[in-house]
């Protein structure tokens, strides 16, 4: 009994901190905010479902919005994740300057992201970017990157997925060094050609960090923010807006926090999806 | 010797708390003054120190202030939790304000009005806007508005007629010869206006400003925003079809300002690429570094009858927190701005807030730039004579149906929207926001 309630002291300093930026707000969002009319300056107007009716019945760049995530996490869970394994594999072969590719590959993730969203407006700069290379080289079209609702969404995912991957290739790269040496002797005793060891050997050592980084991935893509704000501000129109770039103009620029409030509860839900999945597969043992 | 060494520092240590004490005393009595900008250039800021700050803590030995600079949103949110800090906050516009003022977050200024006589000494049409409910509630610190601003240099080497001399004809006004210079200029393989709202979405009302108050025309705008006609009534809607014609032609930016920054823009107007831009007077300060002979001219009219000589409007409002422990040292910083003509003119000259005063050509500095001058000399003459003053969207719209405009006119631009439903879904926001007083007051 005693020994619980040192323990509970010794958690107590970061349950507190815990419960002051963390609880209390999720609690005042989801109860005091997202069933109001609230402009972040007044006294919240109780008015019950009609933020959430009007995010799923009326509200046309919400759909957009939600539907932009949909096509962040996809392309996030798939080809930073393939990347980032590939290289792992790759870069784990290397016997010499191995930490070089690592920091090489790895710079990206801590490169300040207003500087990385910059950095790739300029690659993409209409006049000055890529198409004043392609214009050198004799060919005479224009890529319409971040001026096209068809494109913007994609530039930006492709910056920030630029940005994401090399911390996909570490997180990999430490998982397979954690791999018996053995188990691939032994399968070399059986015959297994290099396909097969990855296949039988390295890809179910892996599991746990795939599905971990799966989720990971998901959850990170779903509160996507600095670079669509950096490099469009949602734009052109709302073409690469998100769900959280929505919700931050509707609370911080047009006085509409209790909606926004509302949004960002449904991203939440959301996000629990992702969450509830993983806790379900880790309980059934990493096995899909 | 060891006792003496003891007195010697007790004495020592009770000279240093009775120093200290004098200090706290002293420091207990000054004021401290928490003034919340915006981020900028930080010449400017310095100058604004300079100008503003260190002369008032001269003026007022008892009071100090702290200048900090926070975004919009960080500004807000001291205002919504109740804290006595900031004690003055920016607004970004009387449109803003207004927001603040209906729940009751800024402090009304009626009281210093009277006290500092400000209706004396600051342009009418300034304090008018910032009213909400015919109660003054925040202080306009800067003037400012659109222009058209073109490479003289290299219209006079390509024979282009300079915008000054595009001919008014019957029926179409100017629109004509905006159209003929600007093929002319792209046959040159250049692109007519440089524009970039990557990064800022809002920068599209710079020519939201140009097409309404130059195609509808001031009566039209005015009417509108009294609530007398509808926002998606013929006029406007041809407002918005006038825009788009240019912009699908190229000649904004080459059909790609989604695509750069502002600063991209400037660049590509200093580079000579494109010989006009679009914007603002706060951007003096780049065009006075510029190496070729460049002007500026208020946008000739696109339609015949429709009179729109400038637009005018305030990029920056400052208000009093109406917990602030100090409202009356935080007015009479605000009146500091107001006070002194010389000083409103280094401000001027040497920041992009120009305080809405008159200021005569003795009040600015010594070799100021005479384009500069010229506009301050300009201005006063407009707001003066209250003939065809327009209004900017930041400072005369309300925020929601503003915001629906600029950023929907990109889904125009870019086909996935026409400018009848642009101008419907305004209307329908801006019926809502006028029922709820949000329009600021129309002078």
């Amino acid at each position: 009994m005693k020994r619980k309630a040192i323990a509970w002291l010794f958690l107590l300093p970061a349950l507190v901190f815990y419960l002051a930026i963390v609880i209390i707000p999720s609690v005042a969002t989801i109860g005091y905010s997202s069933f109001t009319r609230w402009n972040l300056l007044d006294k919240p107007i109780f008015i019950g479902l009609d933020n959430y009716i009007r995010a799923l019945k009326e509200d046309p760049v919400f759909r957009i919005a939600f539907v932009n995530i949909l096509k962040y996490v996809v392309a996030f869970t798939t080809l930073p994740m393939w990347l980032g394994f590939f290289i792992a594999l790759l870069v784990g072969r290397v016997t010499k300057m191995q930490t070089f590719y690592r920091v090489v590959f790895f710079l990206p993730v801590v490169i300040a992201s207003v500087v990385t969203g910059r950095l790739w407006q300029g690659i993409y700069h209409p006049f000055f970017g890529i198409n004043r290379v392609f214009q050198n080289i004799g060919l005479s079209f224009t890529l319409p990157t971040l001026a096209s609702p068809n494109t913007a969404l994609y530039s930006v995912l492709t910056a920030d997925m630029w940005h994401w991957w090399g911390f996909n290739m570490v997180i990999f790269l430490s998982a397979l060094q954690q791999i018996e040496p053995a188990y691939y002797e032994a399968s070399e005793l059986e015959g297994a050609n290099t396909f097969q060891k990855l296949i039988y050997v390295t890809i179910p050592f892996l599991k746990p960090t795939i599905i971990f980084l799966l989720l990971m991935t998901a959850v990170m893509s779903l509160v996507s923010f600095d670079y669509v704000y950096i490099m469009t501000q949602g734009g052109p129109g709302h073409a690469s807006e998100l769900l959280s770039t929505y919700l931050y103009k509707l609370a911080f620029h047009n006085f509409e926090a209790g909606y926004g409030s509302a949004l960002g509860v449904l991203l939440t839900l959301f996000s629990l999806f992702f969450i509830c999945g993983y806790v379900f597969v880790r309980r059934k043992g990493w096995e899909l | 010797m060891r006792k003496s060494s003891i007195f010697t520092f007790l004495f020592v240590f009770l000279l240093m708390m009775l120093g200290l004490n004098v200090k706290s005393n002293s420091q207990e009595k000054k004021i401290i003054l928490n003034w919340w900008g915006a981020p900028g250039h930080i010449e400017e800021e310095q100058a604004i120190k300079e100008i503003l700050i260190d002369t008032f803590e001269k003026a007022y030995p008892n009071i100090s202030v702290i200048r900090t600079l926070k975004n919009e949103a960080e500004r807000r949110i001291p205002l919504a939790t109740g804290d006595v800090i900031p004690d003055i906050v920016r607004t970004e516009g009387p449109a803003f304000s207004v927001e603040f003022a209906a729940s009751k977050v800024i402090l009304p200024l009626e009281k210093y009005r009277k006290k500092y006589d400000w209706d004396k000494k600051i342009f009418n049409w300034a304090l008018k806007v910032s009213e909400y409910k015919g109660v003054l509630y925040s202080m306009p610190l800067g003037y400012e508005t659109v222009f058209l601003w073109w490479n003289k240099d290299l219209f006079k080497k390509y024979g282009w007629t300079q915008p000054p001399n595009w001919k008014s004809r019957p029926g179409t006004a100017y629109w004509d010869d905006l159209v003929k210079t600007c093929e002319e200029i792209q046959a040159q393989k250049k692109i007519p206006f440089a524009l970039g709202t990557s990064g800022f979405i809002a920068i599209n009302e710079w020519w939201n400003n140009i097409s309404f108050e130059n195609y509808a025309g001031h009566d039209k705008v005015r009417s509108a925003l009294l609530g007398q006609l509808p926002w998606n009534s013929k006029i406007f809607v041809e407002a918005v079809e006038k825009l788009n014609y240019l912009w699908q032609r190229g000649y904004i930016s080459n059909k790609q300002s989604m695509a750069i920054t502002n600063d991209d823009a400037q660049a590509l107007f200093a580079m000579q690429d494109a010989p006009m831009r679009v914007t603002g007077t706060w951007e003096f300060a780049k065009m006075v570094d510029l190496d070729f002979d460049w002007d500026w001219i208020p946008f000739p009219s696109w339609r015949e009858g429709a009179l729109c000589s400038v637009v005018l409007g305030l990029g920056t409002s400052e208000a009093i927190n109406v917990n602030s422990r100090y409202p009356d040292e935080a007015a009479a910083l605000l009146n500091w701005i107001y006070s002194d003509a010389k000083r409103g003119g280094r401000l001027a000259a040497e920041t992009y807030l120009v305080p809405p005063i008159t200021l005569k050509p003795s009040d600015f500095p010594k070799g100021m730039d005479p384009r500069k001058t010229r506009f301050f000399d300009f201005m006063a003459k407009q707001s003066a004579s209250k003939v065809g003053l327009g209004y900017v969207t930041w400072t005369s719209y309300p925020p929601k149906s503003n915001e629906h405009w600029y950023t929907n006119i990109e889904n125009v631009f870019v086909g996935k929207m026409t400018p009848q439903e642009l101008m419907d879904g305004f209307q329908k926001i801006f019926e809502k926001e006028f029922a709820e007083g949000k329009v600021p007051p129309i002078w």
